[in-house]
C-alpha cells in the first residue's frame, strides 16, 4: 500500500479533512531583500513566508527666496542675479525618484519714462518677460511693475536613499534707457515620485 | 515654515523659507556667499533698500515734473488757454507764474 507523508504544513480540520496551511506571516520588519527592479518583485522566505515589495512613495515640499538690494541698472545682456533652489529628500529608500518641479519667479522692475526704457528675465535660460516702458519724457514711470512667472520642469532624479539640490538661475537683461530692478521672489515646488 | 536671512558683502538681503510634509526630510539650502542675519536686521535692510528705491522714484518724478513743467509753460507762451496747457502737457504743479 502506497504511503503518502505530508509535513507539518498540513494539518487534520475537525471534520477529518486534510487541510493546507498557508504559513509565513512574516514579522514586521523592513524589506530584507535587494530593492526590486524590473523582475518579479514578490519574494518568499525560507519560512515560506512572503514578502511584497516597499510601497510606491511620494513625497512634496517647497521651498523660497527673496533677494533684494539697493535698485540696480538691468544689464543690456542677460546675468545671472539670483538662484532658486531647493534641496529634495528621496521619500523611498528603495526606488529612483522622478521630480516635478515648478518654478515660480516674480522681479520688481522700474522703467523710466523717456528713454525706451526696457527690461526683461529669465527663468533657466527661458526668457520670460520683456517689458518696454514706451511712453515719452514727463509720462508715466513704471514703478515696482512685476509679473508672477511659472516654470515647469519635469526633470530630474534622485537615486534611492539619497537627496538631491535642484538650481535654477534666475537672469535679468534686455536692459535699456536706465530701467532698474529691485526685489526678486521665487518659489519652488517639488513632487518627488519614487517607486511609480 | 522655517525661514532664515542672510545678507550678501555687496548689502543685498537674501531670504530663504522651506515647507514641507509631515515626516518628510528636508534642509533649507544655505547660499555660500552670505551670512546669515536676524530677523530684525533684515528688517532694517529691507526699509535701507525701500528707501533707497523710494528716492530713486522720487528723483525720476521730478525729472518728469520739470518736463511737464517746460511744457506746460511753452504752451501757455503760444497762447494756449491755462487749462487745455495743463492738460495736453500733463503738468499738475502751480501755475505758469508760480
Amino acid at each position: 500500500m502506497p504511503q503518502v507523508c505530508v509535513g507539518p504544513e498540513f494539518t487534520v480540520d475537525p471534520n477529518g479533512r486534510l487541510r493546507l496551511d498557508l504559513c509565513g506571516g512574516p514579522a514586521e520588519q523592513a524589506w530584507p531583500y535587494a530593492c526590486p527592479t524590473s523582475s518579479n518583485p514578490l519574494r518568499i522566505d525560507p519560512n515560506c513566508g512572503l514578502w511584497v515589495p516597499p510601497y510606491a512613495k511620494a513625497g512634496r515640499a517647497s521651498a523660497s527666496g527673496t533677494s533684494g538690494g539697493a535698485l540696480v541698472t538691468v544689464p543690456a545682456g542677460f546675468t545671472e542675479v539670483a538662484q532658486a533652489e531647493i534641496e529634495v529628500q528621496n521619500p523611498s529608500d528603495c526606488y529612483t525618484a522622478i521630480v516635478v518641479q515648478w518654478i515660480q519667479v516674480d522681479v520688481d522692475f522700474y522703467l523710466p519714462p523717456g528713454t525706451d526704457s526696457r527690461a526683461g528675465f529669465r527663468i533657466n535660460g527661458n526668457s520670460m518677460m520683456a517689458l518696454e516702458n514706451s511712453s515719452p519724457a514727463g509720462g508715466t514711470q513704471e514703478t515696482g511693475v512685476h509679473w508672477d512667472l511659472h516654470q515647469t520642469l519635469v526633470s530630474g532624479t534622485i537615486p534611492a536613499g539619497g537627496s538631491n539640490t535642484f538650481t535654477s538661475p534666475i537672469d535679468v537683461g534686455s536692459g535699456q534707457g536706465g530701467a532698474q530692478y529691485g526685489e526678486i521672489r521665487w518659489q519652488m515646488r517639488v513632487l518627488a515620485l519614487a517607486g511609480l | 515654515m522655517i525661514t532664515k536671512f542672510f545678507r550678501r558683502a555687496d548689502g543685498t538681503l537674501l531670504s530663504r523659507s522651506l515647507e514641507f510634509e509631515g515626516s518628510y526630510a528636508m534642509a533649507l539650502t544655505v547660499p555660500s556667499d552670505a551670512v546669515e542675519i536676524s530677523a530684525e536686521q533684515a528688517e532694517k535692510l529691507r526699509a535701507g533698500h525701500a528707501a533707497q528705491a523710494k528716492a530713486w522714484v522720487a528723483e525720476q518724478g521730478a525729472a518728469a515734473d520739470l518736463v511737464r513743467r517746460a511744457d506746460y509753460e511753452a504752451l501757455l507762451a503760444l497762447g494756449v488757454p491755462e487749462a487745455t496747457a495743463r492738460r495736453l502737457s500733463g503738468h499738475r504743479g502751480g501755475g505758469g507764474d508760480e
